[in-house]
């Protein structure tokens, strides 16, 4: 009886330490994922404008939408700039959306036939042969046919780009997969804001 | 027979305790800097063109000299020349509204510079600062110090402070400090005193 007690005990233990450091090794990479092709994926940081709650990001807007990205990620048109000396200054990702609803900025958009083309702050990249995603802070980009509550403001270039990274945008579906793949502090913080985001326009 | 048991029972319990060791361990090592970087914390930064005629040199040099005289281990000095891997700081033009600066390090591979993970070893880190944006948003001089030292603070591998951490200039946004305490303590954390 001990000796079984004993070895039930050596096996649990020693499964707990293989799902913790197979824990510990898939956390060291990008843990949300996306429905684009598995390709390499790179994460820098950056110092971005940050809004911490619905009434911040509702504020700082210059468009809300209700909207759907229409295309998957790879059909999408990646831009990148660079300086005089061939350095990487900038990249995006021009993502065409359908709007199904305005909840704030000019109502004239929800008219238009054409799709409205947001930024979004990642981007394809060819590096070191490889097609690679380049993003900023672990930003992933909005899934095709994936309804969401989008936060925008017009860049300098009178262009709209998403605010606020994951949380600028708001899966409606009930169990959005960005909440099931973002890693634990992420998914968290994402839950709360889309709580209050759905509460401020009534979209429980 | 009982010398055997305690045998078993020690090889036992010492395979039970190491997930409790690990759970231990990686929450003493868990800290606001990246496992990558640089081999080591002092380097010199090369200040490219669009620094001085987008008029950034004060803002940059305040900034660099900022993370000095922290540790012994950190000293980021000015170099006129790009040979060496010096860290280069550049002043640009974003499309994205809401981004104030970022930090691309690079590394080399098969003979070529490739842009690298934070927690790989860099050869150096390229820093920009975005002036539109900047402008757009009509910061103050001693605002875009603090976005430059924020992105230096990223060279020297330090990553984003948590919530909890108090003031520090490696929390997101617009601010108008320089290292703080937190700041000092990470960088000494992560390359010594």
């Amino acid at each position: 009886m001990r000796r079984k007690i004993n070895t039930g005990l050596f096996v649990a233990a020693a499964a707990l330490l293989l799902v913790m450091v197979w824990g510990n090794i898939s956390g060291s990479m990008l843990e949300a994922t996306s429905d684009s092709d598995p390709s390499k994926t790179i994460s820098i940081h950056a110092n971005f404008v940050n809004f911490e709650n619905a009434d911040q990001l509702d504020s700082f807007a210059d468009l809300i939408v209700i909207g759907t990205a229409v295309q998957r990620f790879e059909e999408r048109n990646p831009v990148s700039t660079h300086f005089d000396d061939g350095t990487l200054q900038d990249f995006y990702t021009l993502t065409d959306i359908s709007i199904d609803k305005v909840l704030k900025g000019p109502e004239q958009i929800l008219q238009e036939d054409a799709p409205l083309t947001i930024i979004e702050p990642l981007a394809y990249l060819d590096i070191e042969n490889e097609k690679t995603k380049l993003t900023r802070e672990n930003y992933i980009e909005l899934y095709e046919g994936d309804k969401s509550v989008i936060f925008l403001k017009k860049n300098t270039f009178g262009q709209y780009a998403i605010i606020n990274q994951n949380l600028g945008k708001f899966s409606l579906n009930e169990t959005p997969e960005f909440q099931v793949t973002a890693d634990n502090e992420e998914a968290a913080e994402y839950a709360i804001l889309r709580k209050d985001v759905f509460e401020k326009y009534g979209l429980n | 027979m009982k010398r055997v048991s305690v045998k078993k029972n020690a090889l036992i319990a010492s395979v039970a305790a190491l997930p409790i060791a690990a759970m231990v361990l990686s929450s003493v090592v868990s800290a606001a800097y990246f496992s990558g970087g640089r081999a080591a914390g002092s380097f010199s930064a090369y200040y490219h063109s669009s620094v001085s005629s987008n008029g950034y040199d004060n803002h940059y040099e305040t900034a660099r000299t900022n993370w000095n005289g922290i540790s012994s281990k950190v000293k980021v000095s000015k170099t006129t020349t790009t040979s060496g891997d010096p860290d280069r700081y550049y002043v640009g033009t974003t499309g994205t509204s809401t981004l104030l600066g970022q930090i691309v390090p690079y590394k080399l591979s098969g003979g070529t510079y490739v842009e690298a993970s934070p927690n790989d070893k860099w050869a150096y880190s390229t820093a920009t600062i975005y002036d539109n944006t900047m402008k757009s948003y009509k910061m103050t001089h001693s605002q875009i110090v603090s976005n430059a030292t924020h992105e230096i603070g990223h060279t020297v591998s330090l990553a984003h402070s948590p919530s909890s951490s108090g003031p520090s200039v490696m929390k997101q946004g617009i601010q108008d400090i320089g290292p703080q305490t937190y700041d000092k303590n990470e960088l000494k954390a992560k390359w010594g005193n």
